[in-house]
């Protein structure tokens, strides 16, 4: 294979779809077996409450239902700015990632609260093996999640200060990609950790 | 032309979010319906096979319809990669737990301070069955 057809191959990849998030996607699946080394830690531990609280006393299905809910919205939220952004509609687009981040927002915002209330009622990360893998779990989900909107704030300066090229568009869409990445991981932690924690 | 592409797009992110959702409140009905049981007993494995399947669906569904896997380019490769991935998933995870079982059975079901002090009064009892020159008899430690 030479070099002039190794070159016309990956010209070909990038305009075809106009954005080549491959490295995202490899990215993506370390952070799954990351996550999947916290799961790991979290069904062997989630037992081990050392005669203290456990799932059933602790977890608010309801509150979760609603964090679900919101996270699933920025999800969506992430998906139309895109749309609206690869469209020419750049002002809608906005519109979808603000909403975004103040969803992201509210999202950490009610875990922080959860946490919080668990801390001051005596059940710290320190208390048992359990409370220790479920704060590691959920609050590596939660650190992700505050990187992203993080992230988006820088790629929105980007936008305020540079407007809008090919390249910032592409910066955006390998977001929103990272951004689908995480509800998708929540999916997994509201099943695993709430749902079944709590039957 | 860009109208129609939106419109096609639109279409789809809004299924992949009516989709999540309905399996969302599937999800969290069920399991408010059977909160609270044992982990003993047929429910238990039923529901949360459901819940499991639920969790695979909605996964798929992203993954189709926000991700866009098989829409792209490199579908391919994205297909390779996660399909390695999910190998050495399930090796960490299941590993994990089957190896934690085995020592949680062969450790007698023991908790972290018992497990000591088990292991302790074993050796204790080795010292004072071993001779002068300290070789062994021939029972084996208490277990």
């Amino acid at each position: 294979m030479n070099s002039k057809t190794v070159a016309s191959r990956s010209s070909k990849v990038r305009s075809d779809s106009g954005t080549n998030n491959l490295g995202m996607w490899i990215y993506l699946m370390t952070d799954c077996l990351l996550f999947g080394s916290f799961f790991a830690a979290y069904a062997v531990l989630r037992k081990s409450s050392f005669g203290g609280a456990t799932e059933q006393e602790l977890f608010n299905v309801n509150f979760v239902f609603i964090e679900t809910l919101v996270l699933l919205l920025s999800s969506y939220c992430a998906g139309m700015g895109i749309l609206s952004l690869k469209s020419g509609f750049k002002n809608r687009a906005s519109l979808w990632f603000v909403a975004l981040f103040t969803l992201g927002l509210i999202f950490l915002g009610m875990e922080f609260f959860e946490f919080r209330s668990l801390v001051l009622e005596g059940h710290s990360w320190r208390s048992s093996a359990f409370l220790s893998s479920y704060f590691s779990l959920v609050g590596l989900h939660g650190l992700h999640i505050l990187s992203g909107l993080i992230w988006l704030a820088i790629l929105m300066i980007r936008i305020k200060v540079h407007g809008l090229s090919t390249k910032l568009i592409n910066s955006i869409s390998v977001f929103a990609m990272f951004w689908h990445f995480l509800d998708v991981v929540w999916v997994g932690i509201f099943t695993v950790v709430y749902l079944v924690g709590v039957l | 032309m860009k109208e129609q592409i939106y419109k096609q797009s639109e279409s789809n992110y809004t299924r992949g979010l009516v989709y999540s959702l309905i399996l969302v409140m599937v999800s969290f009905g069920l399991t408010k319906l059977y909160a609270g049981h044992n982990e003993s007993g047929f429910p238990w494995l039923v529901i949360v096979s459901l819940l499991t399947a639920s969790a695979f669906v909605q996964l798929f569904v992203q993954l189709r319809y926000f991700l866009h896997v098989g829409e792209g380019s490199s579908t391919r490769w994205k297909k390779a990669f996660f399909a390695l991935m999910a190998l050495f998933f399930v090796v960490v995870v299941v590993g994990s737990l089957w190896i934690m079982q085995n020592l949680d059975y062969n450790m007698g079901h023991r908790s972290g301070n018992d497990i000591d002090s088990t292991i302790i009064n074993d050796e204790l009892g080795e010292m004072k069955s071993m001779d002068h020159m300290g070789h062994g008899t021939a029972h084996g430690s208490s277990r």
